[in-house]
């Protein structure tokens, strides 16, 4: 985008999206400080607990998942560049490559929750919070999988909806950015 | 279409019912049951018998006004069918699955109130099975999400996919606030699993938060129903 285009926008006020859908986006990270909140004060309470509990999980797998979302991220931000610029083909592949990514994202974490469930004591509280966390954040996953798929196929169709897009492309960068926070406060703290 | 007076002020019930349901329910399970927060999952059957029989009159009254809270849900419901009939343009199926979950909601509702009748109605039961009883209702009221979740999504969905942006049936935001709702009571199947900490039924995941939307989210859709009442279906050319 131009920077023109870049200055005209900020100028206007230019919500990303529509402005309902953020409250939805802040909603959603209200809720997830809360739960931060309250894994940060158990863990406060029991840090044996939590150290004995990272030993079990697998910090490469996270790390990879973090670069995983990071690019998918990077590929969604791309298609929007694509959209603003009526580049329908290349915002399609865009998107279909940060759906790609999304699901090895998914697959990923199968793998993992399939090792834990096989082998690991699951009935600690730190597993609770384990498997509570990420599985909420997988279930945003899923239905920012299923966005991404309806916009690659809908990148290519004239005059598609720059909002729908920006919209997508919010609430899946809050997907990462949550990512981000769980792989800290789980995998590495 | 051209609808009479009459008609107009039904639906405008159906709105109001919306806020009469919490009321009523509410009435059994906070004033009358003393539910608010409940007791631990972890409490033992001794605990629990002690509590239905101390309060045993109270609570039988209390059951009987969640069950009598059934009846109140149905024209709040039956307003929502035709709304979402509207934003489909005729019924299509999610005026159907709407109906559904309607219907599931108000069993779900009544057996709430009746498994609490249950654990109340014979003071000579033994604890053990007071503490069964009281489960039942516990875990239907607060894990049912399978019997209700989908009224949120159809909701969802009505208000974001089917209808362009000019002139939505349904505001937009109010479909970002049922699908926020509908995200933040999943957890809630946790407590079939967990009797401790903040994902059991008197925790914070597990009761509070769910709560706190339960008690915001009817009178908001009274509020958000008037205003469509007004909007959509109040034409008379």
């Amino acid at each position: 985008m131009s920077e023109e285009t870049l200055v005209r926008r900020r100028r206007g006020g230019h919500v990303p999206g529509e402005p309902e859908l953020w409250m939805l986006i802040l909603d959603d990270l209200v809720v997830f400080g809360v739960f931060f909140g309250v894994r940060g004060r158990n863990h406060a309470a029991q840090p044996e607990l939590f150290a004995w509990g990272r030993q079990h999980l697998d910090t490469t797998t996270g790390l990879a998942n973090t670069l995983i979302l990071l690019t998918s991220s990077f590929a969604v931000a791309r298609g929007l560049e694509h959209i603003r610029a009526d580049d329908g083909r290349r915002a399609a592949r865009a998107y279909g490559a940060a759906a790609v990514l999304g699901g090895a994202f998914v697959v990923l974490k199968a793998i993992e929750y399939s090792a834990h469930l096989a082998g690991t004591p699951l009935g600690t509280e730190f597993f609770v919070y384990y498997f509570v966390f990420t599985g909420i954040h997988l279930v945003h996953v899923l239905v920012g999988l299923g966005a991404l798929a309806v916009l690659a196929r809908r990148a290519p169709r004239p005059q598609p909806s720059v909002a729908l897009f920006e919209g997508v492309g919010v609430y899946w960068h809050m997907v990462d950015v949550l990512w981000i926070v769980l792989f800290y406060l789980v995998y590495l703290v | 279409m051209t609808r009479s007076p009459h008609t107009t002020a039904l639906l405008r019930v159906g709105a109001w019912s919306a806020t009469v349901f919490p009321l009523v329910f509410g009435a059994g399970w906070l004033l009358l049951g003393h539910f608010f927060p409940p007791f631990s999952p972890a409490d033992g059957p001794e605990e629990i018998a002690r509590q239905f029989l101390d309060r045993r009159t109270p609570i039988m009254l209390g059951s009987v006004a969640i069950m009598v809270s059934t009846m109140v849900l149905a024209p709040a419901g039956a307003l929502l069918v035709l709304i979402v009939r509207k934003a489909e343009s005729g019924v299509g199926i999610l005026t159907v699955i709407l109906g559904l979950t309607v219907a599931t909601t108000m069993v779900l509702t009544f057996y709430t109130g009746f498994s609490l009748a249950l654990a109340t109605f014979r003071a000579g039961r033994g604890p053990a099975l007071i503490q069964y009883a009281s489960d039942s209702a516990f875990l239907q009221f607060i894990g049912g999400i399978p019997m209700f979740w989908l009224l949120w999504i159809v909701v969802a969905c009505a208000s974001l996919v089917t209808r362009s942006r000019e002139n939505p049936v349904i505001p937009r935001w109010f479909g970002y606030v049922s699908l926020w709702a509908a995200i933040l009571y999943i957890p809630e199947l946790l407590v079939f699993f967990l009797k401790q900490g903040p994902f059991a039924w008197d925790g914070l995941v597990g009761f509070w938060i769910p709560a706190v939307i339960f008690i915001v989210y009817f009178p908001l859709a009274t509020a958000v129903s008037l205003g469509i009442i007004r909007r959509h279906f109040e034409d008379t050319r």
